[in-house]
């Protein structure tokens, strides 16, 4: 560059949101540094010198040159501004933010005046001897330095990184402030033939700023997992980056490109999905401090420059990350999709539906016929009046639809039989619950297609008598809510005994329906059953299904009673929830599995 | 020929003790809730449309030995038949030179029942003795009658099994029809009004296969036997229906084989 002659460092300031961004505080810094190096003056140029109040470097700055037109001027039109500017101005140096479209106008400003640029400076001295500017600056990915200086050049543009000065206070000084106006209509010589508006990512869970986690996807992610490869990104709180090929064909936008070209990335670990890993992309990523790369190609460049390489196929291993990864935290939508699943399953055998709503209704119709020619007979029944004994009656048949499916235990039975058990023991949530899901869907399909169709087709033989209370009535719907529970826990129980037991003809399965049947009493009230008999059903769970919601519904038991049998209900779900981990843990060594 | 093959069949199954008894297992126990839930009731209640625990004990166990000795000779075959038909393996029955229909049934006699008709029988042998059975000519015109009843069980799942030519998972109608025909038969008929009295008696026979020889036997004592001739005489008609419709069925049956 020579000699310095006029003493003078310019700093180009960007502005946002009316106050001198952080890096045109650290640019002023340096140049404060140096210009007391030259002892020389140091300028500020601004669109409007209201952004520099308040900030601690003002005191430093000589003069302030005011352009407004900075403020709304196109940028192309920016260099020829600045060219008019440093003309009349001539300093030694002028530092540029390192922003695209500041180093696009330092670019053709120094090309207008025929001056050096330099790039990603990482540091500027001054040497006093030759009296000249040295810059640093990085280079060959960072691995070397290169020291730069002007040669034959009246002035030297620096663009400055963002972070490499340390940022100065010099403490407040009330500002100089030259005016510079310019007519860009008179004097513009460059025009603006097309503008293409750059593509910025809006998702601003995926910036690559401060993530510790960055995944890059390469050529070799397709749509499908790209979008897939979001989700998961997201879920980690990682960063997603793309490679230049994807930005050139506009699937990433060009501010998540990572490389030479692009971004350069330090985080902790570093995914690369299907990179190749060119040196333009590899130079932007080798502070990573861990890098992963997943490529089909086992001769990518990438995989010499990795820590833990994967060769296969990128979808794959996307999707295999997916499922194990996404589904861990919407476990509850999962498990509402397995209710949703199981219900829309059963939606499929619509003759079904009839079947069971006709084959309750002849069971009620023998039931209200039989009991109404029972109290014909012997009318001196006091536990039950008629009308209670009927309600009883279309209250148990209701339940019975969707209480008593036996779902849970066919889906065991049929899981350890076929050995399809093992599928859902690689699930990340455990068989029991998986089962219950199910069975809560055909609980609900029944209640809905076959309890609400009942209820109404009840009003056929008699009318149902309304609960005793108000409060009743919640305790019956709590009941039957909590024998939900001790039902499945039941049913999954003696599912397990496939475990042990290959039951081709479901012996097990009809002996438990029957048996709980007439023990729960589904088909007579329990205070009917015979001295023995009925110390036995009272013990038993069965009963907290049927006859004890009914008794509540009817009135029929008090308040002690009725708290008693909730926390009854409780205490056989949860016994049986034991029993049943520990059954199922025995019975996962006697699993025997056809096929290889 | 027929008994040929039934016996056959049950040597065959007879090879598999286990699985035999598993199989016998599973269709008893049906049984003793039913009884248990008429024992309940009749404990707290002495009689149910006039009658009391052991007469409704003996025509619960009757009407299980009708309806398994029904479904012995056609339960399978018919529940078969809709396998047959959807494989095409109705063919292997059509090129016997023997009548298609005695061969499918004698190939799918069901062993099971034979043994649950026998426990069922004794248990109705015993409720029989309790309700006071005295040794006399009612006993023949009775027996007549439970012929008529299970010619008229087989009947009504040939009908069923008959549509299957027509129609799929026809085995769910059938199951339907059968839990249907032992909920119905559980109590007398007394206990229903007098509609579906009538229904059960002229429309859907279902009352002829234990109410009317039961009571014949145990209580009205002023019921003609001629009744009794009447119910055999309406179980062979039925079945000869169901018979014909069976060919009917057949004749516009295409193997699905090429």
């Amino acid at each position: 560059m020579g000699i310095i002659l006029k003493k003078k460092i310019l700093v180009v300031c960007e502005s946002e949101n009316n106050k001198i961004t952080d890096l045109t505080c650290q640019m002023l810094s340096k140049g404060w540094e140096l210009s007391t190096k030259i002892e020389g003056e140091l300028v500020a140029i601004v669109s409007d010198s209201e952004v520099l109040t308040g900030s601690s470097i003002i005191s430093a700055i000589d003069y302030v040159i005011e352009c407004a037109e900075l403020a709304h001027m196109e940028w192309n039109k920016r260099s020829d501004l600045l060219v008019a500017l440093l003309t009349e101005q001539e300093p030694d140096l002028v530092l540029f933010p390192d922003s695209d479209k500041w180093r696009a106008v330092a670019a053709s400003t120094g090309a207008k005046l025929n001056v050096g640029i330099v790039a990603d400076c990482i540091e500027i001295k001054y040497d006093a001897n030759e009296q000249q500017f040295v810059f640093h600056r990085t280079a060959y990915i960072g691995t070397k330095e290169a020291v730069v200086i002007g040669k034959n050049t009246r002035m030297v543009f620096g663009i400055i990184k963002k972070n490499v000065f340390r940022m100065m206070a010099a403490g407040a000084k009330s500002l100089k402030v030259c005016y510079f106006s310019y007519s860009d209509k008179e004097r513009a010589k460059s025009h603006l033939i097309a503008s293409k508006e750059r593509r910025n990512n809006r998702d601003s869970c995926l910036q690559l700023e401060g993530k510790k986690v960055i995944i890059c996807a390469g050529r070799g992610v397709d749509e499908e997992s790209l979008i897939l490869l979001k989700k998961i990104a997201k879920q980690m709180g990682a960063g997603l980056g793309y490679s230049r090929p994807m930005v050139e064909c506009e699937i990433g936008t060009s501010d998540l490109q990572i490389g030479q070209s692009g971004k350069f990335v330090q985080p902790d670990v570093y995914i690369a999905f299907g990179v190749s890993g060119s040196i333009h992309h590899v130079c932007g990523i080798t502070n990573s401090k861990k890098i992963i790369a997943v490529n089909r190609d086992c001769s990518a460049p990438i995989f010499e420059y990795s820590d833990v390489g994967i060769v296969a196929d990128t979808g794959d291993v996307i999707r295999k990350i997916g499922k194990k990864f996404l589904v861990r935290r919407d476990d509850m939508r999962r498990y509402l999709y397995y209710i949703y699943l199981s219900f829309k399953s059963q939606l499929i055998y619509k003759a079904n539906i009839l079947f069971s709503i006709v084959r309750a209704f002849i069971f009620l119709a023998v039931q209200i016929a039989l009991w109404k020619a029972l109290y014909m007979g012997n009318g001196n029944i006091q536990v039950y009046s008629l009308g209670e004994m009927l309600t009883y009656q279309i209250l148990s048949v209701i339940i019975a639809s969707f209480l008593t499916g036996m779902q849970p235990m066919t889906i065991v039975q049929d899981n350890i039989n076929t050995g399809m058990i093992v599928n859902y023991l690689k699930l990340p949530c455990s068989y029991q619950l998986q089962v219950l899901m199910k069975n809560l869907g055909g609980n609900l399909f029944s209640f809905i297609f076959v309890s609400i169709p009942m209820l109404v087709l009840s009003n056929f033989f008699t009318r149902i008598m309304l609960p005793a209370s108000v409060a009743g009535f919640v305790c019956t719907v709590f009941a039957l809510v909590l024998s939900i529970g001790v039902y499945f826990e039941m049913y999954y129980m003696f599912g397990m005994i496939s475990f042990w037991f290959m039951d081709r003809y479901n012996t097990v399965g009809l002996l438990i329906m029957n048996v709980i049947r007439i023990l729960s009493g589904a088909i007579i009230p329990l205070t009917f059953f015979p001295g023995r008999l009925h110390k036995v059903v009272m013990i038993l769970p069965m009963r907290l299904g049927f006859d004890f919601p009914i008794s509540i519904y009817l009135g029929k038991i008090a308040v002690p009673e009725v708290t008693e049998g909730f926390i009854l209900q409780i205490v056989w779900i949860l016994i049986l929830w034991i029993v049943n981990k520990i059954l199922f843990h025995f019975g996962l060594k006697k699993l025997i599995l056809q096929g290889g | 020929m027929v008994l040929y093959m039934m016996s056959l069949n049950i040597k065959a199954k007879l090879q598999y003790g286990h699985t035999l008894l598993y199989e016998i297992i599973s269709y008893l126990i049906r049984y003793p809730v039913e009884f248990i839930a008429a024992w309940i009731i009749l404990y707290n209640f002495k009689t149910v449309g006039g009658w009391n625990f052991s007469q409704v004990l003996f025509l619960q166990a009757v009407s299980f030995v009708v309806i398994s000795l029904g479904c012995a000779f056609t339960w399978e075959p018919m529940v078969c038949m809709e396998g047959y038909i959807v494989e095409g393996k109705l063919d292997q029955f059509l090129i016997a030179p023997i009548n298609p229909f005695w061969y499918v049934i004698g190939m799918n006699f069901r062993v099971t029942n034979l043994v649950i008709t026998i426990i069922c029988g004794a248990i109705a042998a015993f409720a029989a003795n309790k309700a006071g059975v005295a040794l006399s000519p009612r006993i023949i015109f009775y027996v007549i009658g439970l012929i008529g009843a299970v010619f008229i069980v087989a009947a009504f799942n040939v009908l069923i099994g008959t549509l299957s030519f027509w129609i799929y998972q026809t085995h769910n109608i059938m199951s339907f029809m059968i839990d249907t025909v032992g909920e119905l038969l559980k109590y007398p008929i007394t206990i229903y009004t007098k509609g579906v009295r009538f229904l059960l008696t002229f429309i859907l026979p279902i009352s002829l296969i234990n109410y009317y020889p039961t009571s014949y036997l145990l209580v009205d004592n002023k019921m003609d036997w001629w009744i009794m001739i009447v119910i055999l005489g309406v179980g062979i008609g039925l079945f000869y229906l169901a018979y014909r419709l069976w060919y009917l069925g057949l004749k516009q049956y295409k193997s699905a084989g090429g």
